[in-house]
């Protein structure tokens, strides 16, 4: 019963947050975030139909839905990068590449697994869509620390998409690896917890998309920040200068 | 195994996630900082002029006062002493700090950022830190004027360590001269 509603409470929730952004305009600058949630709305209801009317094609629905799930996700992060660098083309491109590694390991990682275990394919499927989340993750991870080293500024719709779905991402990571650990009696828990992680994640999202705001404006510094060399250099120099002032006082 | 990494990484992204929206709130509230409190931070990072450092390190006031006889003396001034070491390398730190964070500012709107560039400003940054906190715990521990004696102690081993290779090397080039 209360595995029903948290269900309906999220296409509920998922519904709203569509309509807010229609109405706010905020689907025209995160169109590929709520392409996405829009997925993951026709991907439930398709699942409840099949689960109804033809149950032995709910295995095989589920899994292709679940991993299309999975790179509609990969998206959703490459969009948040582009969105949240528009103003910083050379850490942009930091991120695109720290992405892309992540991704192609993602997909290497898929594909040795998949060939490793074809025969038992639930189980392979548990412990692919485990990894490419953990690859997710991981990803995530390495953004945040970018943003955190670069103290790039966000606005409060960027910092809800960020929060939610890295929210939804850790704990998906971690119910996949008890499923793939502990197998059919980590089911019932597990049928508790995703349900659960989604609906946090999207009171996350409809906390912070309410309404369109922007994200701020990075305060606009000298010419130097199209001269990279000449930056980088003087940086090094200063270190240097530091350096040889701290040993110099090491061996006085 | 599975668990563990799963755990491990699902840990390290709500921490970090923790430390990025008390980051972004922090950037926040510090458009409203006083005046005072950047004037102070300008005032930390400003560094001090070198001869005054040579002095806090030099052996020669602790021989001065050593050389009076008072034992409650010389305590005092080495604890005065060490408080102003200790009060240096804090400052240097935060000099580092802010040549970082004034890099990062300027940099991150760079089109032509290098990956490998940034890398080694960062390795250079993470060691020049790691230095800062040596030569924190090594005053900590043995005083401003506790430093040159171990300094000349590390230079010594080193030293002899180089020596070792080079007779070590030299035995090695023999021995082939004689194999041949």
């Amino acid at each position: 019963m209360l595995i029903q509603f948290i269900r309906w409470g999220s296409i509920a929730l998922e519904i709203l947050l569509l309509i807010r952004a229609f109405r706010s305009r905020l689907s025209v600058h995160y169109p590929v975030f709520y392409a996405y949630l829009g997925f993951v709305l026709s991907q439930s209801l398709l699942r409840f139909f099949v689960y109804q009317w033809e149950s032995r094609f709910y295995s095989p629905v589920y899994w292709v839905t679940e991993f299309l799930g999975v790179v509609a996700g990969c998206a959703v992060v490459f969009e948040f990068c582009r969105v949240a660098l528009l103003a910083y083309p050379g850490t942009a491109r930091l991120a695109r590449n720290l992405l892309a590694i992540g991704f192609v390991l993602a997909c290497t990682n898929a594909v040795v697994a998949a060939s490793n275990d074809a025969h038992r394919w639930i189980a392979t499927c548990v412990n692919l869509e485990r990894d490419v989340r953990i690859v997710q993750a991981l990803t995530i991870l390495a953004l945040v620390a970018l943003f955190l080293l670069y103290a790039i500024p966000f606005g409060r719709n960027l910092r809800g998409i960020l929060i939610g779905y890295g929210l939804f991402i850790g704990l998906s990571v971690i119910q996949l690896a008890f499923v793939s650990v502990m197998g059919n009696m980590s089911s019932k828990i597990l049928s508790y917890l995703q349900p659960v992680s989604y609906a946090i994640a999207l009171s996350v999202w409809v906390g912070h998309l309410w309404s369109y705001r922007s994200n701020p404006e990075p305060q606009k510094t000298v010419a130097l920040e199209q001269q990279y060399a000449r930056v980088a250099a003087a940086t090094r120099y200063r270190l240097r200068e530091a350096r040889g002032y701290l040993e110099k006082a090491a061996h006085l | 195994m599975g668990i563990s990494i799963a755990t491990l990484a699902a840990v390290l992204l709500f921490t970090a996630i923790i430390v990025w929206v008390k980051s972004t709130l922090a950037d926040h509230q510090q458009h409203f900082a006083s005046g005072e409190s950047l004037n102070r931070e300008d005032e930390i990072a400003s560094g001090c002029p070198a001869e005054f450092v040579t002095q806090i390190f030099a052996r020669n006031d602790l021989e001065y006062v050593s050389g009076l006889g008072s034992a409650q003396l010389k305590k005092f001034f080495a604890q005065e002493r060490k408080a102003v070491a200790l009060y240096w390398v804090q400052q240097m730190s935060a000099q580092i700090r802010r040549i970082m964070r004034e890099h990062l500012q300027a940099s991150r709107r760079s089109r032509d950022l290098e990956l490998a560039t940034e890398a080694g400003i960062l390795l250079r940054y993470a060691g020049l830190k790691c230095l800062c906190g040596v030569l924190f715990f090594t005053i900590t521990l043995a005083g401003p004027q506790g430093l040159q004696g171990l300094a000349a102690r590390a230079d010594a081993w080193a030293q002899r360590i180089r020596e070792a290779q080079l007779g070590f090397q030299a035995a090695k080039e023999t021995g082939k001269i004689h194999g041949a």
